[in-house]
């Protein structure tokens, strides 16, 4: 099945415009979006600093500290206006995997790296390696990015994975853990508190402030993890403590 | 320079940090922009010349190269080798002074801008600091700041209908935007015709504030981009006023923006302080940062 993206513009404050997307929130009209707002920002650069793509729209911020932005807000419109019609980008829900790039992410799923990986298994009455197999087969979809730098939520995580996030949310959760809750999982790239369920951790440092790295992830794009044993998780890098 | 005493919180700041917000990367930026666009006006700066944001004041450095400075924001008594000088004023600086900054009398933010701009870790273009992320530099006691040394010239001062009184009831004009169409009239109603207070809670991420409940239309929102000066009104119904440390995507019904303008009396509220909301138009909104780019470029 396929759906005609309808997008459509529209002021939000004095300093910031939205784009509205009709059409079905999912993994395809995610890409969608994200690809819109690279082509925006690419070339509109000079008159927008920033384009914060979510499930259904893309908050666009002006560059207001530039003068040019002030004399040509009505040509601005327009120019976004012109790529919004010219954006004939047709949603196909079937095949948004085919040719789309793959982030894999290798991950050391062990109790000593994973505090919660046996709970897990308990409270869904299944083997912890039924556990690994079941959360590295699928490949999942950036469903939001943007609460915290490099944290992507990502799913459909299996139903047979699904419980609630902890009651108790710990303090600080390792690096590169990666963790489950509801429908999603994600990897935290950095220590902080976190209150989903723990059960592995990647060796990779996904984000690294000093390089101007903020991660790889953006919206829409697809997910997948593997398992490698110890050995191959300490050669990638990987912290055991 | 090297700081004796840093108060509550100071932050290296410039105009915020663009460009990365699609990563969940927060801009940061001074709270009170009216204040630190003066500051680097007085000194003849970029616009953007990076400042130190003092929370409160309780400030304390000693200089160790020649320079000027100016000093922008709440109401301190300022002493530069022990004599008093007056705020909204740029100052000739020369090695071994010392500048101390009291407890703000009123007001929360005081900006301390130097010639040239504060030397700062720069992080994807910009040294605007957001704590929360680790982003940036927070200045403490025994931390030495660089700059580049400057010749003396010309001190200035702010003309007097620019410098503001830090009132403890402040009305703020807002644009309607995001969810408005989605609330009730009564509850429009209720949010421009209530006096708000400012909670504890109140930081550089967000002022939250106590008073009538808004209530919130009752719909589920998908998590979309958040403009600096959103009012969100969660499930208590007592309205959060994003500020410069905002997150970049959340998902709850926002009922206006804050005039950008505005922040900056915001900024310097206190918990306390009174607040009520009154409408403008974009259009209205537009024109007043407009003027307020213009004039400083």
């Amino acid at each position: 099945m396929s759906t005609q993206l309808k997008l459509h513009l529209q002021v939000v404050n004095e300093s910031h415009w939205c784009i509205q997307a009709s059409g079905t929130p999912g993994p395809a009209l995610s890409r969608a979006l994200h690809n819109l707002a690279l082509q925006i920002t690419d070339e509109l650069g000079e008159y927008i600093s920033d384009a914060i793509t979510s499930s259904q729209s893309i908050l666009l911020c002006l560059q207001i500290c530039n003068t040019e932005t002030w004399n040509n807000l009505q040509l601005i419109k327009e120019k976004i206006n012109a790529i919004l019609d010219h954006f004939s980008h047709v949603v196909d829900e079937t095949v948004n995997d085919c040719i789309e790039e793959i982030i894999r992410l290798p991950v050391y799923y062990a109790s000593e790296v994973a505090e919660d990986l046996s709970s897990v298994a308990e409270l869904c009455a299944l083997s912890p390696d039924e556990v690994i197999l079941i959360h590295s087969e699928k490949i999942y979809s950036t469903f939001a990015i943007g609460f915290s730098i490099g944290f992507a939520y990502l799913g459909e995580l299996d139903q047979r994975l699904s419980i609630s996030r902890k009651s108790t949310p710990r303090i600080s959760v390792p690096a590169g853990s990666v963790a489950i809750a509801e429908r999603q999982t994600a990897v935290y790239p950095q220590p902080s508190p976190g209150g989903w369920h723990i059960i592995g951790r990647c060796p990779l440092l996904l984000v690294d402030i000093s390089r101007d790295n903020f991660g790889p992830f953006s919206l829409g794009c697809s997910v997948q993890f593997y398992a490698i044993d110890k050995h191959e998780f300490i050669q990638l890098g990987g912290q055991l403590q | 320079m090297r700081i004796l005493r840093s108060g509550l919180l100071a932050t290296v700041q410039d105009l915020g940090r663009y460009g990365y917000q699609d990563q969940g990367v927060r801009t940061g930026g001074p709270m009170d922009e009216h204040a630190f666009l003066w500051a680097n006006h007085l000194l003849r700066n970029d616009h953007n010349a990076a400042q130190i944001e003092i929370t409160f004041g309780s400030f304390e450095c000693v200089f160790t190269k020649p320079t000027m400075i100016a000093l922008c924001g709440a109401q301190c008594q300022l002493r530069i080798d022990g004599q008093i000088v007056p705020m909204w004023h740029s100052y000739a600086i020369v090695a071994g002074t010392r500048l101390e900054i009291s407890y703000t009398q009123t007001g929360v933010r005081v900006y301390l801008a130097i010639a040239g701009g504060f030397d700062a870790q720069v992080t994807a273009g910009s040294m605007a600091t957001v704590p929360g992320q680790q982003i940036g530099s927070v200045v403490s006691a025994d931390d030495e700041i660089e700059f580049a040394a400057q010749v003396n010239c010309m001190t200035r001062a702010v003309p007097s209908q620019f410098i503001p009184r830090f009132e403890q009831e402040v009305q703020l004009a807002c644009v309607p935007a995001y969810q408005y169409h989605d609330f009730s009239d009564a509850e429009r109603h209720a949010f421009f015709n209530s006096r708000f207070q400012v909670s504890k809670e109140n930081d550089r991420m967000a002022y939250r504030l106590t008073g009538s409940d808004i209530q919130a239309p009752n719909k589920a929102y998908a998590s979309e981009g958040i403009a600096l000066g959103a009012v969100q009104i969660p499930a208590d119904g007592q309205p959060i006023i994003l500020c410069a440390d905002h997150q970049s995507i959340g998902g709850y019904a926002k009922i206006v923006c804050i005039a950008r303008v505005d922040l900056s009396i915001l900024a310097q509220c206190r918990t306390g302080d009174c607040i009520s909301f009154y409408e403008t138009t974009v259009e209205e909104a537009t024109q007043k940062l407009q003027q307020r780019i213009m004039f400083f470029r």
